[in-house]
C-alpha cells in the first residue's frame, strides 16, 4: 500500500457537484470550495433556472444535461467526465450547501491514511446540526437495510460526500438515476471488493436544504429502484 | 353472430400487427398463440369447460378472463421493459452531449477530443 500525502490527493482531485435547480446556493457552495482543489465540475441535471450560468460565474467547468435524470445520472456523467479528463482523485459533493467544505481535507487525510479506494464521509462519525427527528430516522433506518443490502459495515449510508481514488471511481457504475444511487455505489464497493474507510465529516442542515432533501414518500421509491434493480440483475 | 365478427376481427388485428413489422418473428409467434388460443376458447366453449376443469376453475369463461389477465400483464411488463431500455439509451446521449460540450467562464471549451 502506498501512501499519498492527503496534500497531493487535494492538489490532483477534481469535485464533481451534481445540480438540479440550485442557483439560489450554488454560487456560496463553488465559492467555499475554490482554492481546495483545482478542479470544481458542476452537472446541471436539466435545471430551468440559472443553476448552469451561476456555476460559471462561480469560476466551475459545467457540464449539461439537457433533460432532467436524476442526482445518480448527473454523478456518473461528472465522474466519466473527470475520469476522460485524467482525474487522479475524485470527490463529489452535495450542491445545496449541506456539506462542510473543511471536510475534503478530512476524507484525503483518511485516504492517505488508510490507502482505501473510496472514503465515505459519516456524519454520525462527524457532526450533524439542525437534523430534524423525522430525517434523523430515515437515515437510521436506511443504515440498517444498506448494511443488509450491501453487506458492508458503516454509520452512514446516504451521504453524498465521497472520495473515490481514480481505479475506485473506475470500479463504480451508477445505474440508478435518482437517489437509489447512493445504495448501489454501496453494493458496488461490496462485490467490487474495492477498499474503503469512513470518514467524519459535518453535514449542515438548513431550511433550503430540507426543502430540496430526500422525503419519506422518497424512502419507498428508492426501496423500489432496488428491488427492481436486483431483480433484473 | 358475435363469433364470426370476432374472429374476422381478431385476424384483421393480427394482420395490421403483422404487416407493420416491428414486432419479432419470436413475438408475433407470441401474439398469433394467444389470439388463436382465446379464440378457440371462444368458438369451442365445451372445449374451454373441459380445458377450464383440467385447471380447477370453475367456468371456460372464467379460463378465458383469466388468460386474457395474463396476457394484459405479460404486455405491461414487455413495456416497462422496453421503456427502461429506452430510459438507459436516452442517457447515453444525454451523457454524451454533455460531456462533448464542458463549458467555463470563457466560454465553451473545445475539448472535442476528450
Amino acid at each position: 500500500m502506498r501512501e499519498i500525502p492527503a496534500q497531493e490527493i487535494l492538489a490532483n482531485a477534481w469535485i464533481v457537484i451534481p445540480a438540479w435547480r440550485e442557483a439560489q446556493v450554488l454560487g456560496g457552495v463553488i465559492a467555499q470550495l475554490r482554492g481546495i482543489c483545482p478542479h470544481i465540475l458542476v452537472v446541471d441535471d436539466g435545471s430551468k433556472d440559472d443553476t448552469g450560468a451561476v456555476a460559471l460565474a462561480a469560476g466551475a467547468t459545467l457540464l449539461t444535461h439537457i433533460v432532467n435524470l436524476g442526482q445518480g445520472a448527473a454523478l456518473q456523467t461528472g465522474i466519466e467526465y473527470a475520469l476522460r479528463k485524467g482525474a487522479g482523485y475524485i470527490f463529489t459533493f452535495d450542491a445545496d450547501g449541506q456539506h462542510a467544505p473543511e471536510s475534503l481535507a478530512v476524507l484525503a487525510a483518511t485516504m492517505d491514511a488508510t490507502g482505501a479506494d473510496v472514503v465515505l464521509g459519516s456524519r454520525w462519525l462527524g457532526r450533524v446540526e439542525s437534523m430534524p427527528a423525522l430525517r434523523r430516522l430515515m437515515l437510521r433506518l436506511a443504515v440498517v437495510f444498506t448494511r443488509v443490502h450491501s453487506g458492508l459495515n458503516l454509520t452512514d449510508t446516504h451521504n453524498g460526500l465521497r472520495l473515490l481514488t481514480r481505479a475506485g471511481a473506475m470500479g463504480i457504475q451508477i445505474t440508478q438515476h435518482r437517489m437509489a444511487h447512493a445504495s448501489e455505489i454501496l453494493a458496488q464497493i461490496g462485490t467490487s471488493r474495492l477498499r474503503y474507510a469512513e470518514a467524519p465529516v459535518t453535514v449542515r442542515y438548513t431550511e433550503y436544504s430540507l426543502r430540496k432533501g430526500q422525503k419519506l414518500s422518497g424512502m419507498f421509491r428508492v426501496l423500489l429502484d432496488i428491488f427492481y434493480a436486483r431483480w433484473t440483475q | 353472430m358475435i363469433v364470426p365478427l370476432l374472429l374476422v376481427g381478431l385476424s384483421l388485428i393480427l394482420a395490421y400487427i403483422g404487416s407493420r413489422k416491428e414486432l419479432s418473428k419470436m413475438q408475433l409467434l407470441f401474439v398469433t398463440l394467444f389470439f388463436v388460443l382465446g379464440a378457440t376458447g371462444v368458438v369451442f366453449q365445451n372445449l374451454a369447460m373441459r380445458v377450464a376443469g383440467w385447471f380447477n376453475v370453475g367456468r371456460g369463461a372464467d379460463l378465458l378472463l383469466y388468460f386474457s389477465v395474463l396476457c394484459g400483464v405479460l404486455i405491461a411488463a414487455n413495456f416497462y421493459f422496453r421503456f427502461k431500455q429506452t430510459e438507459r439509451q436516452l442517457t447515453e446521449i444525454v451523457r454524451e452531449l454533455a460531456i462533448l460540450s464542458p463549458r467555463n467562464a470563457a466560454g465553451k471549451t473545445t475539448d472535442r477530443q476528450i
